[in-house]
């Protein structure tokens, strides 16, 4: 009778027995001393950083008011942006009280924004809107705000058509007791939206009157009913923030909304002839031969006359 | 009743434990291998949660140890599909012992690997996308279809070698197994019972097989390559990369299979099957393909080095400085080459112990050798980079790729052992009448 449990020899025995002790150490070595190192880092990320708001307000054409914030952290002398945080906006009244206007969730730059009607604002002494923006702080960034004061204002464009050629002209106007007031020597920046971002097409200067006339090139594309969407801006004034007003018109050149369609190559949708080809005819090669093993493993499986074994 | 040679039923006595009962020794082992594989569950965890930011990947270095371990599973898979295929075409006699562990190699290995592809994407919830948005010009397209092609092969190719002994398992009465085991073998055993048309039929789809499989793995390996051939980044765009890859890729094999044959055969006393002639021509090959890696390799870099294109010239000093990746360089070359060389070549060392030892230490190599060509190529950016935190230029490997890396082995063994327990792992329907001459020659 054959022994069936075959003993692994004394030395073998040992042998196997410090392998698998020196695999297992070595395993939880590299896995530990890793995460010892990875815990170090977490120690030092624990540390409180101190975070960092600034706030700019951009009065929009409709007499709406959007308040635009940037929450950042300085790690290893970088500003990064901070995502998913909560910022609340306030419009701080005269006698210190604040109204929380809304709350927006940072994006992954950092940003966030919040519009609102400016109808419904409290205004100081002097006229002026005054903003506060929060963050009230985590576990790993410390709390911090930030004010803006800006005064009422807006701009107001109009768009002139003579002899084929374009002329936006523009008003700036701050907003007070005895009317509209004109804004004199401010600098205006004209713009075309494209596709990622604002095009500047041109930039004038404000007369006393608060006008300035800024003329419009002819030859922009524009979408298929030649519509082009023109954009004055007023940056960052210290006394009014950013204005900005906005009109569509069919000033551009039309560019048909049709895909032409595309040859086939590498970076088209549809690949060159010859690789569908080639793909096929191999694919179809290999699959057809499994098939063909299926089919007669299922012949082997089914047929009937395979019941006597060879002698 | 099926017919089995003296040698084959030696073979079942020898294996019969281990298919019909789970030692405790055993369970100890599986239980390890899942702890291990629980680390790795663990990790996952965390990685799918916390996201990539737990792993050294970032915007720069987007691959790391996950795509070298890829390249590093299908490259070993090549143990059986070329190796068994090519001795099964050249009806070469003592391939007989040894293609049953290299052909559960090949489907054990082709499941590892791509489960590596999977941990580096960000987005697992979109995988469905790689279908639905398939582009035909794409080289991670060309893989999956490839390497799901390459596995059904290799799982085709080791099921047509294993009906005959799920027959002989079937019927065997020495061999005690539960009720339901027996008629999982009845089922794979496709009612078999050696007819001359069943065994033409096997026949002829084995040769049908291994002459598929040969090409197969070659493009398998291929367009595995050209996911980095195809991209216009230094050290990877080179048109020797698809052979360079494929022969490292049967080398590596090789390596596993010696690995594999000498730890099985010290494991289950196989010395009257698994021959040192075994190992001597298995040194043989991997003699013959260290030599053409080894000319491979040099071409690679000599060319790179004597045309000193701007970027390239940047990579290769990094592959040559002691501060960076000169150490492990070299690693692999001696390693990698120059020992195994050394070992087959020279007649006292050409002992399976040795070439077992150096085995081990060339696939460590040729592991290293992938991690080489994937991170520091990525970590040599055509264009400045943008935020130059120091993790995001330099890679470093966290824990949780070191513990998702293990359980990757950890699986692969695991698999192995429960592959162990419905076959032997030496085909019993195959052994020959020379087999049973070296039984009675050590009986005697």
């Amino acid at each position: 009778m054959t022994n069936r449990i075959i003993p692994f020899s004394y030395w073998t025995n040992i042998r196997l027995r410090i392998l698998g002790i020196g695999l297992t150490v070595i395993c939880y070595i590299t896995c530990f001393s890793t995460m010892m190192s990875q815990d170090s880092l977490s120690t030092e990320t624990n540390q409180l950083f101190k975070s960092k708001i600034t706030l700019s307000a951009n009065q929009l054409q409709e007499g709406s008011i959007e308040l635009n914030s940037l929450l950042r952290v300085k790690v290893d002398n970088v500003y990064q942006g901070i995502s998913n945080a909560k910022i609340t906006f306030y419009n701080v009244k005269s006698d210190g009280e604040e109204k929380a206007l809304g709350e927006k969730i940072t994006a992954p730059n950092g940003k966030a924004s919040l519009i609102f009607k400016a109808a419904d604002l409290a205004a100081d002494a002097d006229g002026y809107f005054s903003f506060l923006a929060r963050f009230d702080g985590n576990e790993k960034l410390t709390a911090g705000e930030n004010d803006l004061r800006i005064h009422p204002a807006k701009l107001t464009i109009e768009p002139i058509e003579a002899d084929s050629t374009y002329t936006i002209k523009i008003m700036a106007t701050a907003d007070s007791p005895e009317g509209p007031k004109p804004i004199a020597d401010a600098t205006v920046g004209l713009y075309v939206k494209r596709m990622f971002s604002s095009l500047k097409v041109g930039e004038g200067t404000t007369d006393e009157e608060g006008t300035v006339e800024i003329d419009f090139p002819n030859n922009l594309p524009g979408d298929a009913d030649a519509n082009v969407v023109i954009t004055a801006l007023i940056e960052e004034s210290e006394d009014y923030g950013s204005l900005a007003a906005s009109v569509t018109k069919p000033w551009g050149k039309s560019v048909a909304n049709i895909e032409t369609e595309l040859p086939r190559a590498l970076w088209s949708p549809h690949p060159p002839t010859w690789m569908v080809v080639t793909f096929f005819i191999l694919m179809g090669t290999v699959w057809g031969n499994y098939l063909i093993i299926v089919y007669k493993l299922f012949r082997i499986r089914f047929k009937k006359d395979n019941t006597h074994a060879r002698a | 009743m099926m017919k089995i040679s003296a040698a084959g039923n030696q073979v079942l006595k020898t294996f019969a434990p281990q298919m019909e009962r789970t030692t405790l020794r055993e369970k100890a082992w599986i239980a390890f291998l899942l702890c291990v594989i629980g680390v790795g569950i663990y990790a996952l965890y965390l990685q799918i949660t916390v996201g990539h930011t737990v792993t050294g990947m970032r915007d720069n270095v987007v691959w790391g140890i996950y795509i070298a371990n890829f390249i590093f599973f299908i490259g070993i898979s090549y143990a059986g599909a070329v190796i068994s295929g090519f001795l099964h075409l050249l009806k070469i006699e003592w391939r007989k012992p040894i293609i049953r562990i290299a052909e559960l190699i090949t489907v054990i290995a082709t499941i590892i690997g791509p489960l590596f592809i999977l941990l580096c994407v960000g987005r697992l919830d979109r995988l469905h996308h790689l279908v639905l948005y398939a582009r035909l010009q794409s080289p991670i397209t060309w893989d999956v279809l490839a390497i799901s092609t390459y596995l059904a092969g290799g799982v085709i190719f080791l099921y047509l070698a294993s009906i005959k002994d799920f027959a002989i398992y079937r019927d065997s009465t020495d061999l005690h197994l539960s009720k339901w085991k027996r008629r999982v073998f009845k089922f794979l055993a496709l009612n078999y019972h050696d007819t001359p048309s069943q065994e033409r039929g096997i026949h002829v789809s084995m040769n049908l097989m291994a002459l598929m499989i040969i090409p197969l793995a070659v493009i398998v390996h291929s367009v595995l390559s050209w996911i980095f051939g195809m991209t216009l980044r230094p050290g990877w765009h080179s048109t020797i990369f698809g052979p360079y890859f494929v022969l490292a890729a049967i080398y590596s094999g090789t390596g596993v299979l010696i690995i594999a044959l000498y730890i099985f055969r010290l494991r289950y006393k196989l010395e009257a099957f698994i021959l040192d002639k075994h190992f001597t021509y298995l040194g043989y090959i991997m003699l013959v393909l260290a030599a053409g890696y080894g000319y491979f390799t040099f071409s690679e870099y000599l060319t790179d080095w004597y045309g000193s294109e701007k970027w390239t010239g940047q990579l290769l000093k990094k592959l040559f400085s002691w501060n960076e990746y000169g150490g492990l360089f070299l690693f692999t070359n001696i390693a990698g080459i120059i020992l195994p060389i050394f070992v087959v070549a020279v007649p006292a060392l050409r002992k399976p112990k040795y070439l077992a030892m150096v085995s081990a230490l060339m696939v460590l190599a040729m592991w290293v050798k992938r991690y080489l060509i994937v991170v520091p190529t990525l970590e040599t950016p055509l264009l400045p980079i943008e935020d130059i935190r120091p993790e995001y230029i330099k890679y470093s490997i966290t824990w949780v790729e070191w513990a998702l890396t293990f359980s990757g082995i950890a699986l692969f063994l695991l698999l192995f052992t429960i592959a162990s327990k419905f076959m032997t792992l030496i085909p019993v329907s195959e052994i020959s009448e020379m087999a049973e001459e070296n039984i009675q020659t050590k009986e005697s």
